[in-house]
């Protein structure tokens, strides 16, 4: 009963708190809608001034493309769902799930980039084409690989719950806070470090490739209109500026996922046994919560 | 379409073509596409490629009408009310194409309507988008063909409502993060209302 509640409690939490980091306000999204619109209208005066032979042009062009980037992503995005939840929900360093949402922004770009050059050069798909393909197959791939990585987390949280539930049954009598117990050959107590353990690099590089597997469509205007006007480069250069941009939004929505997580952890444990009770939990509760936002906009994407 | 919030903005005006007894037998629709899009329809259709920022006669020839075939739901964007009566509009023809010297692309059409009652009653319209891919804006100037003394009264649409109700319909569909791909059909809440009190 008490892990149900805390189940919920977390759930509620974690729910809200994507939310909230995902700009669902009214005065973010007006925001962010005013400055695309902005952004968009400085981008083709960059554009107009590169087609018309003025180099210098670039400069501005990678500034606009780095604030679209921002704008966009402070708006609705996939990225942030699935990052912030991440953050909620596994025992990550700051540092480390900063470098992912930087890895995983960039890599969007470079599936917007090879994208469009396939494409363009290979295929000789026209723009709705390629705008199609990101949208009818890109898309529902990219939020059903994010239910995936929702569905391991609840797994995981829910392995390590039943190993604890098994293991308190077997522990009358026991030392209860044996956490040497890891060391013991045949333990039957999780290890908290275990269970909280630090991600490894492969949960991590799933992450990446979930964000990455579904570009966006302002990088596609600006790469296939690039390719045609015979200065793809710089659409390229335009396209990681803006993954730049999209960055520096996931990673402050990674900083805040981290901090809540820790915040959470640390209000309501008092050792070790707490985080190896409050950890699976806290990973199911989140991982639910994944699964369910992007495995519905997987179907309804279809 | 079902990409998120606007990616084509859109300045529209509206010319009512009235008949004697002043009942309205067509309208005239003007489009001015955003930069941006501007430079993709010129990529996309192959057009100004010596970059002079104008259009030959062929070119514009070839081109006219391209934005009129309509479909995945978008039905042209234009609702025209005698009063509380919504008129009917028939299928749109290209009246003019320009590319104008800010970089803009300019479309007009026009659309016949059938069945306004006439009477003292105001003719309102409204340009939208429902699926807001593309907003429209009802800035440019409009009125009434053959009586340029009738200038409407444009009525912004009311932002900060419009984003409260946006707000309620990504709250119902799950939040902000699943609006990517599932926009919510709001773009009749940021639509302008262009009112016109001297039809009749």
């Amino acid at each position: 009963m008490r892990a149900l509640i805390v189940i919920a409690v977390v759930a509620a939490l974690a729910l809200g708190t994507l939310f909230w980091v995902s700009g669902a306000d009214r005065l973010v999204l007006a925001w962010a809608m005013e400055g695309q619109r902005t952004a968009q209208t400085g981008m083709a005066g960059a554009l107009r001034a590169l087609r018309a032979g003025d180099p210098a042009a670039v400069i501005p062009l990678l500034a606009v493309c780095f604030a679209y980037g921002f704008f966009h992503a402070a708006g609705p995005g996939h990225g942030k769902l699935l990052i912030g939840g991440y953050g909620a929900a596994r025992t990550v360093g700051a540092m480390r799930l900063s470098v992912v949402a930087l890895a995983s922004s960039l890599a969007q770009g470079v599936t917007a980039i090879a994208l469009v050059a396939a494409g363009f050069w290979l295929l000789g798909w026209s723009r709705e084409r390629m705008t199609d393909t990101a949208e009818r197959l890109l898309q529902p791939a990219g939020f059903a690989a994010i239910a995936l990585i929702g569905l391991w987390l609840v797994w995981r949280g829910a392995r390590a719950f039943l190993a604890e539930r098994a293991a308190a049954r077997h522990e009358h009598g026991h030392h209860h806070h044996d956490r040497s117990c890891s060391g013991c050959g045949h333990a039957h107590a999780p290890d908290p470090a275990a269970v909280a353990g630090a991600a490894g690099w492969r949960e991590l590089s799933a992450l990446v490739a979930a964000v990455a597997v579904r570009p966006c469509t302002g990088a596609l205007f600006l790469l296939v209109l690039t390719a045609q006007m015979g200065v793809f480069v710089w659409g390229v250069a335009g396209t990681i500026a803006m993954a730049l941009g999209t960055a520096a939004v996931t990673i402050a929505v990674a900083l805040a996922a981290v901090g809540l997580r820790r915040g959470v952890v640390a209000g309501l444990s008092d050792g070790a046994e707490r985080i190896a009770r409050l950890q699976p939990a806290l990973e199911i509760g989140v991982g639910v919560a994944v699964a369910w936002i992007a495995g519905g906009l997987a179907l309804a994407t279809l | 379409m079902a990409l998120a919030h606007p990616h084509v903005f859109i300045d529209a005006g509206v010319t009512l073509i009235v008949d004697d007894a002043g009942k309205v037998e067509a309208v005239e629709v003007t489009w001015r596409y955003d930069e941006l899009y501007t430079l993709i329809l010129l990529q996309d259709y192959g057009l100004d490629p010596d970059f002079d920022e104008t259009l030959t006669e062929e070119e514009v020839a070839e081109t006219l009408g391209f934005d009129l075939n309509w479909n995945s739901g978008f039905d042209g964007g234009l609702h025209l009310y005698r009063g509380a009566t919504e008129l009917a509009l028939g299928r749109p023809e290209a009246v003019s194409l320009e590319l104008r010297a800010d970089g803009r692309m300019e479309t007009v059409h026009r659309r016949p309507v059938t069945g306004d009652p006439g009477g003292e009653d105001q003719i309102e319209a409204q340009v939208y988008d429902e699926a807001f891919y593309v907003a429209f804006e009802a800035t440019l100037p409009s009125g009434i063909s053959g009586a340029g003394d009738c200038v409407p009264e444009l009525v912004r649409a009311d932002l900060d409502a419009a984003y409260e109700r946006l707000q309620v319909e990504l709250a119902a569909i799950g939040g902000a993060v699943a609006a990517e791909d599932n926009f919510p059909p709001v773009g009749a809440y940021f639509a302008d209302r262009l009112v016109f009190q001297c039809v009749r």
